[in-house]
Parts: structure tokens; C-alpha cells; sequence
């Protein structure tokens, strides 16, 4: 028996796939969600050996959804959005079904579904991928989970990140908060005309820079407006020369 | 490459031209200083036909020289351009002169006596051609840049509207249809309900081009059809209140242009929360101009994806080039609900 989850934000959307489902008798619906909130919360619980997902939900969107899990599913995107069908195969998705979809169409995806689970394909961590960074839009916000709960960190409220082995630290008005992604990804996602690769370890928002001191020869402190201090490499001062235009 | 004399058989004209100079030159030196008909001939003819070919030949550098080019370096070339002309045409004539005529000494003499006047008259038949040269081209640039500025304004205009007026999010049309797919199976009444509701947006909304401005009562009408279609989406979660007049009902603005302020409604009231949503519109003329008020609650602690604001400026451009104001559109946030006010004049959409 497979062990199912819908998590879309459409009764409707979410009666299709019921529908399709019951000409399949090896596959039992575990639970509906509406939103990611619901879906993290029902796939920890749960272990659910497949979800049906959708992109575009309240809150936080699917992708948004699957960083803040340890382990993953397996995946059908069910969406009405074509233009993330790439980032969907590097979260390696089983199958993406564009909405409206036929029986046909959906009946092919389980047999992957199933392909997938009989060959003991792996089911990979989703990691945000590095490599594309211009196949994929800007980021404008930021996703974390802290113990049970769930943040949405705006960029706004991000005072400076800093890297720590393979987390970074996110430095917030609100605190600091961990989550599993690469200083690179940042640099390459945040907007740069907000946040700067100050050094190898630190990724600061100038909204928040006081000043910027020389410490020795080549290198730079940069104090931000409330006290702390960051370091900044030699490239890193001519980066941010470019931004602040001084 | 265009000669300047191309157009409208200009060049016979320029050949008139030239017919008469050298007939008046052959006059005055025939009849005036008394020299030979032959001679006067062979001396009209060398001068005057070497001056008609460059001048002519000078035409296509104005092909590279353009008109409008006000620059001292145009100013240069025609400068060079005439002294090129006249100093070839004297030396040539003059040699010319010299072979064919060894054996009128008076009129070589009288050659020589001329030559301030022959320098002087290639110089001016040359500024002559070159200033004719530079007027036709100004003229011809003048008129096709003014053709091009009113077709491309037309263009433009024609453009512009087109593609603020659809902006129909294709993903709206997408998950409605994908509602339809779902109540095909469940509830095909329904189904047939809502593919009716999607028609009739969908006719109103793509195939009402050619009418620019509609009253607000046929705008709320197709609004009313979104709505109704994105609470089949949503079920329950949708609340809707409006409060419109009846001079406002009638009250005519530019058709689609409060739809994007519903979908910004839909979108970020709804689409982006959990709780739900109160969309309510209220309408009403006030000193000659209709104002809409709309305003939808939204959850302020969802860190919303800011958009690119395209619903917001796209209003902003079409009322900017119907009513030449930039002021019609303000947006207010307050804690959890946006505000929308839309003025629209109505003296001037009684077109």
C-alpha cells in the first residue's frame, strides 16, 4: 500500500486527484492539506511515501514547503504553473502534472510514482540546487523552521547572514535562525542591490551598515547600526564600493 | 542609394536649369564681347556642362552628409565640396579651352581676363546646387520624420493599450479550468455553470477592444463573474460587499481597468492567506468624477512576495493617456487591509 498526501490549496484541485485515486487501490489518501503549514506538520507526522503538490499556496509555496523537510517523499507537482518544471526536476520530482490534466496523464505519473518506489530509487533530500542561478527568479523572502514552528523571514528584517559549516545563520530584527543552504545560493539569490558578499563567511544587508572601519592593511570591519561587527575581505570592500557608490 | 534629384523627375528640371545657363553664357559671350558663335559655344558648353555633372554627381554625397546634421562638420564638407567643384571646373575648362582654341588668341586672352568671373560663377552655381540639395533633404527628412511621429504615436498608443488592457493571468484561467475538469466529475451542473461564467468574462474581457470605455455597472458585471468563478476556487473563504450609486452605475471609465485592482484583491488577500478574505467596492460621483473605493483585507504577518506592482502601474499608464493626469490612482495600506481610490473624470470620456 502507498501512503499518500494532497496538499494543495483547491477543494477542488484536491477532489481530481481523489477521484483519479480510486481507480488505484494500492494507494491510500493519508489526509488532505490546505496550505505548506498543514503539509510539513501532516508529512512529519505522517510519512507519507508520496505527496501531491501544489506550487502556489498561501503562505509558503510548495518548494518553500519541501526545504523545511528532513526527509523527503516522493513527489507529483500538480500545478497550473509551467515555468517550474525545471526547478521541480531538480527537486526530483517523480512527475509534474499541469493543471487541468487527464486520467491518462495522471495514471502515467503514478506508474512512475511506483517505478520509483519499486526500484528503490532513492528519495534524495531536496537541496536548493547552486548551479542554475539564472534559470531561477530572485528570492524575496526566506523560509526557516525554528523547533516546531514556522518563519517567513522578509528580506527586509535581515540584518546580516553568516555562514556556519553547511547552515547559514540568518541574523534577523527577530533573531537568528538556521537553515540548510549555501552562502552561494544567498549571494546568487538575494537582490544585489541590497545585499552584499562582504567576505567569504558574511553576506550583509547595507540597509543596516554604520560604518565601515580599516582594521589592517587590506582588510575591514563593518559595524552595523546596533552594534555588531562583521569582517570584510579585500574583495568584498570593492564590492560594496559598487553598491554604496563611494 | 537616393539622389536628391530623384524625385518627382526633379533632374529635368535641373537639366532646364543648366540649358538656359549655358544658352545665357553663349549670349553674353557671343553677343556682348563679340567673340565667334563657335567659340562661345565650345566655351559655354566645356564650363558649364563640367559644373552640371558634378553638381549632380555632388547629390549622392549627400547621401552620407544627412541634412540635419547641423554640426561644423557638414558645414566642412560642403565647404570642401565647392571648392573641389570649382577648382576641377576652372582647370578643366580652362585646359579644355586651351587645346580646342590655339588658334582664337582673343579669346584666350579673354579667358584669361575672366577668370575672377569664372571662379566666381562656378562658386556660386555650386553653393547654388548644394544649398537647393540641403533644403530638399531637409524637406524630404522633415516630412518622413514627421510621418513616422504620428504613425508610430498612433502605433504606440495602439500597442500600449493593447497590452495593458490584457493582462489576464493565465494561471487564473488555468485552475479555473482545472475547478471545471474536478466538477465534471462530481457535479456536472455545476460544471456547466462555471464554464458558462468563464466564457462570458472571458468574451468580455478579450473581445471588448474595440469599445475603450464601458459603465461602471458592465464592469462590476464582469468583475462580478471573476468573483463569482474564483469562489468556486476558494469556496467560502471570499466575502463580497458593494455599495455603488446609481449615477455611478451609469458613470463611464475605461473597461478593464479596475480588474486588475480585484485581482490584487484575490491575489493578495487570497491567494496568500488562510483566513478569510472581505473584498468591498463602493462607488459615487463627486464633483464630475466617479470614485471607486475598493479594499480587500489581507494577512500582514505573511511576508508577501511584493509582486512587481504591473496590476498598479499598468492603471497608472492608461489613465496617464486617457486624462493626462498622473493622480488617479492612490493606494493606502493600513494594518491588514489595502485601499484602492480610483478617480475617474467624467467630462472628458463622453467621447
Amino acid at each position: 500500500m502507498i501512503k499518500a498526501l494532497i496538499i494543495d490549496d483547491e477543494p477542488l484541485a484536491r477532489d481530481v486527484i481523489k477521484s483519479y485515486l480510486n481507480h488505484h487501490n494500492d494507494i491510500e489518501v493519508l489526509a488532505e492539506c490546505e496550505n505548506g503549514f498543514e503539509g510539513v506538520k501532516a508529512i512529519n507526522e505522517l510519512q507519507p511515501d508520496l505527496i501531491f503538490l501544489d506550487i502556489q499556496m498561501p503562505k509558503i509555496s510548495g518548494f518553500e514547503m519541501l526545504e523545511l523537510l528532513d526527509k523527503h517523499p516522493h513527489i507529483i507537482f500538480s500545478t497550473a504553473f509551467d515555468n517550474y518544471a525545471l526547478k521541480a526536476f531538480e527537486a526530483n520530482a517523480a512527475d509534474y502534472l499541469l493543471k487541468p490534466y487527464s486520467k491518462e496523464r495522471f495514471n502515467e505519473a503514478i506508474t512512475k510514482v511506483k517505478q520509483k518506489i519499486e526500484g528503490n530509487v532513492s528519495k534524495t533530500t531536496y537541496k536548493v540546487v547552486t548551479d542554475h542561478q539564472d534559470s531561477i527568479d530572485k528570492i524575496d523572502r526566506i523560509v526557516v523552521k525554528f523547533g516546531n514552528k514556522i518563519n517567513i523571514i522578509g528580506l527586509d528584517t535581515i540584518r546580516f547572514i553568516q555562514a556556519q559549516d553547511d547552515y547559514v545563520e540568518i541574523h534577523t530584527n527577530e533573531g537568528k535562525f538556521l537553515k540548510q543552504i549555501t552562502m552561494k545560493y544567498l549571494e546568487g539569490h538575494l537582490p544585489t542591490d541590497k545585499f552584499v558578499r562582504t567576505h567569504r563567511s558574511f553576506i550583509a544587508n547595507i540597509d543596516y551598515i554604520d560604518k565601515i572601519e580599516m582594521y589592517e592593511k587590506e582588510s575591514y570591519l563593518l559595524h552595523l547600526k546596533e552594534g555588531q561587527t562583521i569582517s570584510v575581505s579585500r574583495s568584498g570592500y570593492s564590492r560594496l564600493k559598487e553598491v554604496l557608490s563611494f | 542609394m537616393k539622389h536628391p534629384l530623384s524625385k518627382h523627375k526633379a533632374y529635368l528640371f535641373y537639366l532646364l536649369v543648366w540649358f538656359a545657363i549655358t544658352i545665357a553664357h553663349i549670349g553674353v559671350t557671343h553677343l556682348y564681347f563679340g567673340h565667334s558663335l563657335l567659340a562661345s559655344s565650345f566655351d559655354a558648353l566645356t564650363f558649364n556642362i563640367i559644373i552640371a555633372l558634378l553638381g549632380y554627381a555632388f547629390g549622392y554625397a549627400f547621401y552620407y552628409l544627412s541634412a540635419d546634421a547641423e554640426s561644423i562638420n557638414s558645414l566642412v564638407s560642403y565647404l570642401a565640396l565647392i571648392l573641389v567643384g570649382v577648382a576641377s571646373a576652372y582647370f578643366f575648362s580652362d585646359l579644355l579651352l586651351r587645346k580646342i582654341m590655339v588658334n582664337d588668341a582673343s579669346f584666350l586672352t579673354f579667358s584669361m581676363e575672366t577668370r575672377l568671373w569664372r571662379i566666381s560663377a562656378a562658386t556660386f552655381y555650386f553653393t547654388a546646387i548644394l544649398i537647393a540639395y540641403y533644403f530638399i533633404q531637409y524637406n524630404h527628412d522633415l516630412r518622413n520624420r514627421r510621418n513616422n511621429e504620428t504613425r508610430l504615436e498612433a502605433l504606440l498608443k495602439e500597442t500600449e493599450l493593447d497590452a495593458l488592457k490584457s493582462q489576464i493571468n493565465p494561471h487564473f484561467i488555468f485552475n479555473s479550468l482545472n475547478s471545471i475538469s474536478s466538477l465534471t466529475i462530481t457535479n456536472p451542473e455545476k460544471a456547466q455553470e462555471m464554464v458558462i461564467k468563464l466564457s462570458d468574462f472571458l468574451r468580455y474581457s478579450l473581445g471588448n477592444g474595440k469599445n475603450e470605455f464601458s459603465s461602471l455597472k458592465e464592469e462590476l458585471n464582469n468583475i462580478s463573474l471573476y468573483l463569482e468563478i474564483e469562489k468556486v476556487r476558494f469556496g467560502n473563504r471570499l466575502n463580497i460587499k458593494s455599495s455603488i450609486n446609481d449615477d455611478a452605475a451609469k458613470a463611464k471609465l475605461p473597461n478593464m481597468i479596475l480588474q486588475p485592482l480585484f485581482e490584487n484583491a484575490i491575489k493578495y488577500g487570497l491567494y496568500e492567506s488562510l483566513d478569510d478574505v472581505q473584498i468591498s467596492t463602493t462607488a459615487a460621483i463627486k464633483n464630475d468624477s466617479l470614485l471607486i473605493t475598493l479594499s480587500n483585507s489581507f494577512d500582514p504577518s505573511s511576508a508577501v512576495k511584493k509582486g512587481k506592482g504591473i496590476g498598479l502601474k499598468n492603471i497608472r499608464e492608461r489613465l496617464h493617456i486617457y486624462y493626462d493626469s498622473t493622480q488617479l490612482l492612490k493606494t493606502e495600506v493600513l494594518s491588514d487591509r489595502f485601499i484602492a481610490t480610483l478617480e475617474i473624470p467624467q467630462k472628458t470620456t463622453s467621447k
